[in-house]
C-alpha cells in the first residue's frame, strides 16, 4: 500500500512539475520580452499566448530525430535521458509544504547537492557522443565551470545548515520561524549572494554560460540534437533552474513560512520570484571570459565563503 | 531570362500518417489520424525557429524584426543557432558561390519538415549582383525555396508578411518548394551570348607612356620623392587594357599616375616590385583578375581567386565558368537525399 501511495505521488509530483517546466519557457519569454520592450508570445492561443509551450512540445516531438552516423550511439541517446532524470530526481528530497515531502531524508541538502553535481556527466556524455568540435569544447568547458563552482557553492549552502543545526530541510524551515536565513546580518547576504552565483555558474545560465556561447561556440553540448532529444535538454536545464529556486526559498526565504496565506502558496510565490530573479540577472548581464569566470571563482568567491563560513562557525559556537 | 518553374516536390517529407493509416483498419482511425495531422501542421506553423543566419544588408532588416518594435517572438518565432534545432532559414542577402555550399550543408543538416525563406532581391535573383563571377543568381539553383520576400532590403513587415505567408502554407500542407531548374538549363544556353553588344566609344585621359619606359619611369619618379606605391589596377578598354599607375609623395603631399597601354592578345609588363615592394601584391592582383602578365614577377601566383581558377573575371570577355556554381553537384546530391529520405 505504501509503495502505491509513494509511485502515485510521485507520478503527481512529476506530472505537476513537467507541466511547471513547460509554462516557465512560456514565463521566461513574455519577461525577457517585456525587459527588452518587446511582448513575447502573443498569437499562439490568445491571450498572450498561452498554447505556445504547448505548441513547441508538439513541434519538437513531431521533428525528424537526427543521430549522426559517427556518434556514439549509446552515450548520444543516453544523455538527455540522464540530464532530465538527474534534474527530476532532485524534486524527490525538497519539502514543498511544512510537512509534506516525497522522500524524508536528514541528509536532504547533502543529497540535493549531490544529486545536482551529477548533471556534469549528462552534459559531458553529450558533448563527448556528438562528435563534433564545438559539442566537445562546450562540455569541456561546461565541466571545468562546474567542478569548480561546486565549491563555493557547498560552502554557501553549508552557512545555513550550519545556523540551523541541521542538514535536514524541515530543521532548516523550523529554524527560520523568528526570522529568515537572508536577514541574518553580513553573513546570511554574503552566502546568499555566492549561493546564487555559484548557482548559475552551475546551471550553465547569463551570465556564466560559457558552454552555450552562442558566439563562440553554436549551441554548445546540444548543438547535435534535434526534435524530442534536444527538448530534453530544455526540460532538464529548466527543471534544474526551478529546484535551485525551490531551493534557494526553502533554505534562505524561510519555505512555507509567512503570515496568512497557506505554506504551498508561500513557497511557490517565494520560488517563482527567486526564478524571475535569475531571469532577470540572465537576461540584463553579458557573458564573462572562461579566465574572468575561474579568476572569480578561486580568487574571490572561494576564499570569501570560506571565511563566511569560519564566521558562521565561530557567532553559532559562541553563543552556544 | 525564361524562368518556368518545374514542380518537382509535391510534397515534402512528413510524418507519414498516412502510410500509418493504411496499416491501422480501426473504424474512426481516419478521423483520428487526420485531426492528428491538423493538430501537428498547427504546432510546426505556430512554432518556427528560424536559424541565426544572415548573409549581407537584409540580414540587418531581419534582426530589426526580431527585436522590439516588430518582434516576431509574437508569432513563437525564435532563432536557433544550431541547424539541428531550426525549423526555417531565412536567406537574407547575397548568395555567393563560395556560400552556396555551407547554405546548402546548412539545409541538408536541418531535420525535417523545413522551409525556406528567399528574403530580398538578391537571395531571390542576385538582382545587380546576377552577372557577376562570384554569385549565385538565386538561392533556388542550391535549395528548394517555399516563400520569397521582395524587397532590397524587404521591410519588416515584409519579413513578417513572409512568416505569415508561410504559416498559411504550412496550414494549408500545400508545401510546394520551388527549385530552379529552368532558369538553371536557360542560363547555361545563354551564357556564351552574354557578351557587350554595342560598342561604346569610352574617352581615354592620362599620361600614357610606352611598356618599354615603364622601369625608368617609376625609378625616375622614386627617386626625386615618390616612394610610396597608392594602386595598381586595370581598365578594360573596347580596343586595349589599360594598366594604371599611382604614386604618392608623403612628404610633398602629391600624386602621380600613369598608365599604359597593352594589346588584350599578350598583355604584359616588366614588374615594378623590385623597385616599389608594394607592388607585389598589386601586380598579382591586375593578374588575377585582369590577366596581364609581369614578367620578371618573383611570385606570379593568384592572390584572391582559387589557383585552379580559369580565366580572369574582370574582363570583359570573361563568360562565367558554368561548371564552378554549386547546382550540378547540389542538385543531385538533392536527389540522393530526397531518395534516401523516400526509403525512410
Amino acid at each position: 500500500m505504501i509503495y502505491i501511495q509513494g509511485l502515485v505521488q510521485s507520478a503527481i509530483l512529476l506530472g505537476a512539475i513537467l507541466g511547471i517546466v513547460a509554462y516557465l519557457t512560456w514565463l521566461e519569454r513574455k519577461f525577457s520580452g517585456r525587459l527588452q520592450s518587446r511582448v513575447g508570445p502573443y498569437l499562439v492561443g490568445r491571450p498572450h499566448g498561452w498554447l505556445q509551450p504547448i505548441a513547441d512540445g508538439l513541434k519538437l516531438i513531431s521533428k525528424e530525430d537526427i543521430t549522426p552516423s559517427r556518434a556514439d550511439r549509446l552515450l548520444f541517446n543516453l544523455a538527455p535521458a540522464w540530464i532530465v532524470v538527474v534534474s527530476l530526481l532532485g524534486f524527490a528530497f525538497l519539502p514543498l509544504t511544512a510537512n509534506w515531502v516525497l522522500v524524508n531524508m536528514d541528509l536532504g541538502l547533502l543529497y540535493f547537492t549531490a544529486i545536482g553535481s551529477l548533471l556534469v556527466i549528462g552534459v559531458f556524455a553529450a558533448g563527448w557522443a556528438s562528435n563534433n568540435k564545438y559539442a566537445l569544447l562546450s562540455s569541456l568547458r561546461s565541466a571545468a565551470q562546474i567542478v569548480a563552482y561546486e565549491v563555493p557553492l557547498l560552502l554557501s549552502l553549508l552557512v545555513p545548515a550550519i545556523l540551523a543545526g541541521s542538514l535536514d530541510f524541515k530543521d532548516i524551515i523550523e529554524a527560520q520561524e523568528s526570522y529568515w536565513f537572508i536577514t541574518f546580518p553580513v553573513i546570511g547576504q554574503i552566502s546568499f549572494l555566492i549561493f546564487l552565483l555559484a548557482a548559475l555558474a552551475e546551471s550553465n545560465k547569463m551570465p556564466f554560460d560559457l558552454s552555450e556561447a552562442e558566439s563562440e561556440l553554436i549551441a554548445g553540448f546540444n548543438i547535435e540534437y534535434s526534435g524530442m532529444k534536444f527538448a530534453y535538454f530544455y526540460l532538464g536545464e529548466y527543471a534544474h533552474l526551478m529546484a535551485v529556486s525551490l531551493l534557494v526559498s526553502i533554505v534562505f526565504f524561510g519555505g512555507p513560512l509567512g503570515p496568512l496565506l497557506p505554506g504551498g502558496l508561500w513557497i511557490a510565490i517565494k520560488t517563482l520570484a527567486v526564478f524571475l530573479g535569475i531571469l532577470w540577472i540572465r537576461w540584463s548581464f553579458l557573458r564573462i571570459r572562461i579566465d574572468q569566470l575561474m579568476m572569480l571563482n578561486w580568487k574571490i568567491l572561494t576564499p570569501i565563503s570560506f571565511i563566511n563560513l569560519l564566521l558562521a562557525g565561530l557567532w553559532v559556537s559562541l553563543n552556544l | 531570362m525564361g524562368t518556368q518553374p518545374i514542380d518537382e516536390d509535391k510534397k515534402k517529407p512528413r510524418l507519414g500518417l498516412e502510410e500509418l493509416g493504411d496499416l491501422i483498419r480501426v473504424p474512426g482511425a481516419n478521423i483520428f489520424l487526420t485531426s492528428t495531422k491538423k493538430i501537428f501542421s498547427w504546432a510546426e506553423k505556430s512554432s518556427l525557429w528560424p536559424l541565426t543566419f544572415g548573409l549581407a544588408c537584409c540580414a540587418i532588416e531581419m534582426m530589426a524584426t526580431f527585436a522590439s518594435r516588430f518582434d516576431l517572438d509574437r508569432f513563437g518565432v525564435i532563432t536557433r543557432a544550431s541547424p539541428r534545432q531550426a525549423d526555417l532559414i531565412i536567406i537574407a542577402g547575397t548568395v555567393t558561390v563560395k556560400m552556396a555550399e555551407r547554405i546548402r550543408k546548412l539545409y541538408v543538416q536541418m531535420p525535417s519538415p523545413k522551409w525556406v525563406i528567399a528574403a530580398g532581391s538578391c537571395a531571390i535573383s542576385g538582382d545587380h549582383y546576377r552577372h557577376i563571377y562570384s554569385v549565385v543568381p538565386g538561392v533556388d539553383w542550391v535549395i528548394p525555396v517555399d516563400v520569397y520576400v521582395a524587397g532590397c532590403p524587404p521591410t519588416p513587415e515584409a519579413f513578417m508578411d513572409g512568416i505569415i505567408k508561410l504559416q498559411e502554407i504550412i496550414s494549408s500542407e500545400a508545401t510546394n518548394p520551388h527549385f530552379n531548374v529552368a532558369a538553371i538549363k536557360s542560363v547555361i544556353q545563354d551564357a556564351p551570348n552574354e557578351k557587350p553588344k554595342k560598342k561604346q566609344e569610352i574617352p581615354k585621359t592620362g599620361d600614357y607612356i610606352s611598356p618599354d619606359e615603364l622601369t625608368s619611369h617609376a625609378s625616375d619618379l622614386k627617386d626625386s620623392g615618390f616612394d610610396y606605391l597608392t594602386y595598381i589596377t586595370a581598365v578594360d578598354y573596347p580596343d586595349t587594357l589599360d594598366v594604371i599607375y599611382e604614386v604618392r609623395s608623403i612628404e610633398k603631399n602629391e600624386d602621380r599616375s600613369w598608365k599604359v597601354s597593352l594589346d588584350h592578345s599578350n598583355p604584359a609588363l616588366p614588374s615594378i616590385s623590385s623597385i616599389f615592394k608594394g607592388a607585389n601584391w598589386h601586380e598579382r592582383e591586375a593578374y588575377d583578375l585582369f590577366g596581364v602578365k609581369f614578367t620578371d614577377h618573383p611570385d606570379p601566383r593568384r592572390i584572391l581567386l582559387p589557383e585552379d581558377w580559369s580565366g580572369h573575371p574582370l574582363r570583359k570577355d570573361y563568360a562565367m565558368d558554368t561548371s564552378r556554381l554549386p547546382y550540378r553537384p547540389v542538385r543531385k546530391e538533392y536527389e540522393a537525399w530526397k531518395e534516401m529520405l523516400k526509403k525512410g
